[in-house]
């Protein structure tokens, strides 16, 4: 019994020992839930155009390979190109500012920072289509309708007589238009048995106005007062220069056929060896002889396609003739057809006698002419309103 | 402009063989011919269409008009324009017609001048077609004067039921002689020329002629020519 008495104080005492331990011991407090650590502030994403890193680009804190690499963009990575000295681009990114080779970035030009941010324009109403032009010359001969205002017009041809005319206009406001030309209509021969040849290069400049068609009451016609007159031409050892009034009325019959008709004063100077004439020389020439009509007739057959027709009349000089033979206003017939090829161009040829009195048919000869016209001028000033 | 596409409508011929046609290319259409004769002398010609109702044609040629004497082929370039409408356009059973005139393109070079125009009408009537029309050639030389004939014009196409991609032809036309005589020129007129002989359309685009052409001053003389014909369109900017 002692034996068990001695064992249970030795336990009894082993027990407050263990107990005196734990009571030194601080007593566990309940874990209490750790605040979530605060993260660290995040820059907020820099404003304006964002370019991408192509390549795995290290980031340098100067504009220069020496300087120290603060870190290493990834591949796809966003930065903000603000500025840019020759092969660098000095970028912002998400962990703060440093230089990179433009190379390594894509759209890497600085640009407004504010532009993502200007409101869209509104957008502009659709353009209707430009009307068709209606030509101010059928072959030789104006017609009553002028160019649009701001509309260029561009004519060249050649024919079979080795001539080349060219034709470059532009309209003036709807009611007038100036152009500057050569022609080769303008003819010369030595004497009266000679053939007569071209003069040509022969330039003119022409200015053109009136009202068009139905604009001061129906069915009235357009009406268009024209000048031109030719730079001063000199041509184995004579001068000559030309001057023509017109004032023509052009009509639409339908929608497939015009008539024009209209009438020419002329004025005509021939000056050099022995040659002195003018058709305003009233002591040679009556005001009758420098007054002829002219005319055309279109009709439009085929869709795009027109046939003209038209008789003008053209000044001759000779050069050892005398008296009124000096200078002659032959009339030239002209046939062909002008095919539309676009709304900007067409594509014309026929038949141009510029003798038709004369009845010659060698001098017949065969031409062909292309027509531009263009509304991007007027385009461009309607823009700019 | 829209690529050029092989034109499959009926074939058009603008000539027989020398004598024209009164049919035109369609709008945008396109016909180039090249011919050979035993003699070595050629003919390159295209044509271009003006919207269907007209054509502008060049040609480069030295198997028509001939310098005599002795007579030679005598090359000439020359631009053809042709106006016209085409059959029944006018009233039911009207021909087509063309209006056309050709003039020298190397006159003013060469000296020698040589102009035609002429109307001409063409009529299919079952497997027959006729060309039948009128000219006026007018011919000469810078210092000479100028002489012009009036003539008629024609030919006759046939193509059997049996063959019908064959057809027979024949023309009549009358074509320039420049005469010289101790080395200046002394006469100039339009000779009558008569070709005939076949061709065999081998595509709706391309045909192969063979004929055989007879000058009035060298009838028992006869020529044989060759020529090749193609058609395409070339399709518009609208």
């Amino acid at each position: 019994m002692k034996h068990k008495e001695i064992d249970m104080k030795k336990w009894i005492a082993i027990m407050l020992a263990s107990a005196a331990t734990h009571a030194h011991a601080q007593p566990a407090q309940p874990e209490e839930p750790k605040p979530p650590e605060t993260p660290p502030p995040v820059e907020p994403a820099p404003r304006g155009p964002v370019a991408h890193a192509n390549a795995n680009a290290p980031i340098f804190t100067d504009a220069t390979r020496d300087s120290k690499i603060i870190y290493v963009l990834s591949l796809g990575e966003s930065v903000w190109p603000f500025e840019i000295v020759g092969d660098w681009s000095h970028v912002k990114t998400a962990k703060g500012t440093g230089w990179v080779l433009t190379k390594f970035i894509a759209d890497a030009a600085p640009k407004d920072p504010y532009e993502d941010h200007k409101p869209a324009p509104p957008p502009k109403p659709a353009r209707p289509p430009d009307p068709r032009v209606a030509m101010p010359q059928v072959w030789t001969t104006p017609t009553g309708w002028l160019l649009p205002a701001a509309v260029l017009y561009s004519r060249t041809g050649v024919d079979t007589g080795g001539g080349v005319q060219s034709d470059q206009r532009v309209g003036l406001g709807d009611v007038a238009e100036f152009g500057v030309s050569t022609t080769d209509q303008v003819r010369r021969k030595t004497d009266a048995t000679a053939v007569a040849k071209a003069i040509q290069p022969y330039v003119t400049a022409t200015f053109r106005m009136g009202v068009g068609e139905d604009r001061l009451f129906d069915g009235q016609p357009g009406l268009v007062l024209g000048f031109r007159k030719s730079f001063e031409r000199s041509l184995e050892d004579h001068q000559t220069r030309i001057a023509e009034l017109t004032f023509v009325a052009s009509k639409h019959l339908g929608k497939h056929a015009a008539l024009h008709v209209g009438g020419t004063f002329w004025d005509a100077e021939l000056q050099g060896s022995g040659s002195s004439a003018a058709l305003h020389d009233h002591t040679i020439y009556a005001v009758g002889d420098q007054l002829r009509p002219f005319g055309g007739i279109q009709v439009e057959p085929i869709d795009h396609a027109e046939i003209l027709v038209d008789l003008g009349w053209a000044p001759e000089f000779c050069y050892a003739c005398t008296g009124a033979d000096q200078i002659k206003l032959r009339p030239e017939l002209s046939w062909g057809v002008r095919y539309q090829v676009a709304d900007w161009m067409a594509l014309e040829s026929g038949v141009r006698v510029p003798d038709i009195g004369d009845a010659n048919l060698l001098d017949a000869q065969i031409f062909g002419q292309v027509t531009f016209t263009t509304w991007a001028l007027r385009h461009a000033v309607d823009d700019l309103k | 402009m829209a690529l050029a596409s092989v034109a499959h409508a009926r074939p058009v011929h603008d000539r027989v063989w020398l004598a024209p046609t009164a049919e035109l290319p369609e709008e945008g259409g396109m016909i180039g011919s090249i011919a050979l004769d035993r003699h070595g002398g050629f003919d390159l010609g295209a044509g271009y269409g003006f919207g269907g109702i007209a054509e502008l044609e060049f040609a480069l040629a030295s198997s028509d008009a001939r310098l005599c004497e002795p007579c030679s082929p005598l090359e000439r370039s020359t631009a053809t324009f042709r106006l016209g409408a085409r059959e029944d356009d006018l009233f039911e059973g009207a021909p087509a017609l063309v209006l056309g005139v050709e003039a020298g393109l190397d006159a003013h070079v060469s000296g020698l001048h040589a102009t035609d125009a002429y109307v001409v009408a063409t009529r299919h009537v079952a497997f027959v077609t006729l060309h039948a029309g009128v000219g006026a050639s007018a011919t000469g030389h810078d210092n000479g004067a100028a002489t012009t004939l009036v003539r008629p014009l024609g030919g006759i196409e046939m193509i059997p039921p049996a063959f019908p991609k064959t057809t027979l032809l024949a023309d009549v036309s009358w074509q320039p002689k420049f005469a010289t005589a101790a080395g200046a020129m002394t006469t100039t007129t339009s000779e009558l020329a008569f070709a005939w002989g076949v061709r065999y359309q081998t595509f709706p685009w391309l045909a192969v002629e063979l004929a055989v052409r007879h000058d009035a001053s060298a009838f028992g003389d006869p020529d044989v020519l060759v020529r090749v014909t193609g058609q395409w369109g070339t399709g518009t900017l609208r």
